[in-house]
């Protein structure tokens, strides 16, 4: 596809919304004129680029990390940091490779929104419903739309909470590139008292823009408000991107109440490198329900705060790691405050040679009294060229509390096989009704359309383990 | 049952006598005590007993890996540490299943009780497998002393004090009873103190 190479003067640029995008691209690698050519590209104000490139001074002087899974083979200089959102991996359905196509199939996702999880259409349509919510939601003076339009409408919310307290520009490495190039993702604004019945869902507007490399999710839940989020899907997610850095922040008020729920399912080819962070406030209640299950390597760790009495943090997560895959997940939760409580349920599955790991933080400050913490973690391991880690940190500066971590490894037991065979199943269906067990406690806190994909593909994913 | 005392902190402990050993390490304030313990033939048990007493503006560091190379290997590691005044305990235990270790069981459990009101614990538990055909696992618990236990005992006519000492001991006592070399079991009592 021919591309025409169009140059900003960004000084000239007011920020007007546009009708008509210029086809854009930016050279790879990552400099200052990258960020400015991106900058420039979404018309931002003034006071955003200064951001994106304190971010890229930043980034350019941390090191890589030196823990965790090998991330050699990720090159930023053969990166493209900017991809128009309106460029395709595939002309068109008949490019798309059989087994790709043959996964949809089989865990039944919708012809629409198979050709955009292919990467064939840029634009994935669900606006009649979206329209629909959008309108009631307005009512109650809530704002959920692109964070590149938040920019442009509500600058004041966003230059308050954006890359400010809950995850600073200079938090990690990772953090800072996203501070540099960030593009994309979705503004939820719940005002006090409101109390949000339907899941917000960036479904709702599944398009190239949201589903991008580094896209940023802001989320501010007011004063006594709730909210449920789901971002993601079950199934397989082709982007043309070998990097991924997302940047999620949710500010819980006191008293308010959120429940982040996510599917990533990335091709394997991709790096999974992301900041996901919570404030929660005096008696907020924060909810973390994640499924990894796609990515060559992931690092993933979601933060809770508890920085106000009576805070509360719920994580739950479920990690897959098949050949090939490096899963390196986990919770981080710091009880910043008196009578907060948190729990972490973490299951993972390691199979044909996939490693996964747990590496989660739990901190209780010196005057956090009556602070209660429990961390469990379950890994199944499928075979034995497959591998699975447990490293929790336990930093308790204060008495009073109770802490708690317990985690074991197991297999499927033969006789568990033998018994479920002798009532007439398959060996590939009692393996899988018995993965679909282990991961019950948290897929039944999965929306149903996910919980429904996700049993289908582990049960693919089982294939080929028995005998 | 043969009873090792390591000595010399940091070398490594390979043990290829099959047959129930027994090791037991106390931490010592202000430094870093750190064994590593490889059981590399099939038949090897070993129960390491890890004691921490930190009182006092003391650190103290307990670091234990056990690696599994051998199949029907079997590891348990128990930690009792209490800390009191401004102590600090910080405790690592790992246990490394290796591939091929088949059959082989490895167990971690790290008990802290703070009991002063600056006392304060670090503990990682580490649990590594790269063997399907094994059990492993591992827990932590960091917890102050129980006020109803406190409460209940003070009201038979103990101080505050004698109360504490009392629960104390009890936390260790479980451990202790499974010392088996009357010596060494004498110097742990010292050292409790």
């Amino acid at each position: 596809m021919l591309k025409e190479q169009t140059v900003f003067d960004h000084t000239k640029s007011k920020f007007k919304p546009t009708t008509h995008r210029p086809v854009m691209s930016v050279p790879k690698g990552i400099s200052r004129h990258v960020v400015e050519l991106i900058s420039a590209e979404k018309h931002e104000p003034k006071w955003m680029l200064k951001k994106r490139l304190r971010a890229l001074e930043i980034f350019e002087s941390k090191p890589m990390p030196t823990w965790g899974p090998d991330l050699s083979g990720l090159d930023f200089n053969d990166i493209t940091f900017y991809i128009d959102p309106s460029e395709q991996r595939f002309q068109s359905w008949d490019d798309v490779p059989d087994d790709i196509k043959r996964v949809y199939d089989r865990i039944g996702v919708p012809e629409a929104e198979k050709k955009f999880l292919a990467g064939v259409v840029a634009q994935y349509e669900s606006e009649g419903l979206y329209n629909h919510l959008k309108a009631e939601w307005s009512k109650l003076g809530v704002i959920f739309c692109s964070m590149d339009e938040a920019v442009q409408k509500y600058p004041d919310l966003v230059k308050e909470h954006f890359m400010t307290r809950c995850v600073p520009a200079g938090d990690n490495k990772f953090s800072a590139l996203h501070g540099a190039v960030w593009s994309g993702g979705a503004f939820l604004y719940v005002p006090r008292g409101v109390d949000l019945k339907e899941p917000v869902q960036t479904y709702f507007f599944m398009n190239a823009e949201t589903y991008g490399q580094f896209e940023h999710t802001l989320i501010i839940v007011e004063e006594g408000a709730s909210a449920h989020y789901i971002e993601g899907c079950t199934a397989p997610h082709y982007g043309r991107h070998s990097l991924h850095s997302a940047v999620v922040e949710i500010f819980v008020k006191k008293g308010a109440k959120v429940r982040y729920t996510t599917i990533q399912n990335w091709s394997t080819d991709v790096y999974n490198l992301n900041t996901k962070r919570a404030l929660v406030g005096e008696d907020g209640q924060m909810e973390w329900v994640g499924g990894s299950l796609g990515s060559g390597v992931t690092m993933l760790y979601p933060c809770s705060m508890l920085m106000g009495r009576g805070a509360k943090a719920d994580h739950l997560n479920i990690a897959i790691a098949g050949p090939g895959q490096h899963k390196d997940t986990g919770a981080k939760v710091v009880h910043g405050a008196p009578d907060t409580s948190s729990t972490v349920l973490s299951k993972s599955i390691s199979i044909g040679g996939g490693v996964s790991s747990y590496r989660g933080l739990t901190r209780v400050v010196k005057g956090a009294k009556n602070a209660k913490a429990k961390i469990q973690c379950d890994a199944l391991l499928m075979d034995n060229k497959s591998q699975a880690n447990t490293w929790p940190h336990l930093y308790i500066y204060e008495p009073e509390v109770t802490v708690g971590h317990e985690a074991a490894t197991s297999r499927i037991e033969e006789e568990q096989l033998f018994y479920l065979q002798s009532r007439g199943l398959s060996a590939e269906a009692a393996v899988a009704m018995i993965v679909n067990g282990f991961l019950e406690p948290i897929v039944r806190e999965l929306p149903l359309e996910y919980a429904v994909e996700l049993n289908r593909l582990i049960a693919m994913e089982m294939e080929g383990s028995v005998g | 049952m043969t009873t090792i005392l390591p000595t010399i902190s940091g070398k490594p402990l390979v043990v290829t006598e099959p047959g129930q050993h027994q090791i037991i390490v106390l931490a010592q304030p202000e430094a870093t005590v750190e064994q590593l313990i490889v059981l590399a033939q099939p038949g090897v048990a070993v129960d390491v007993l890890v004691f921490g007493a930190v009182s006092g503006d003391a650190k103290s560091y307990a670091q234990t890996r056990v690696i599994h190379q051998a199949p029907e290997t079997t590891s348990q590691t128990l930690v009792k540490g209490v800390v009191k005044e401004h102590g600090q305990l910080n405790v690592s235990g790992a246990i490394t299943l290796q591939s091929g270790a088949k059959q082989a069981k490895g167990r971690f459990q790290a008990d802290i009780l703070l009991v002063g009101p600056d006392a304060s614990a670090e503990s990682f538990p580490i649990l590594e497998v790269a063997e399907n055909d094994v059990q492993a696992a591992h827990g932590a618990a960091i917890g102050r002393v129980n006020a109803e236990q406190l409460f209940y005992l003070q009201s038979r006519g103990l101080s505050a004090a004698e109360a504490e000492a009392v629960i104390v001991a009890g936390f260790f006592e479980p451990m202790l009873a499974n010392v088996i070399d009357t010596e060494v079991k004498k110097q742990i009592i010292e050292y409790i103190k």
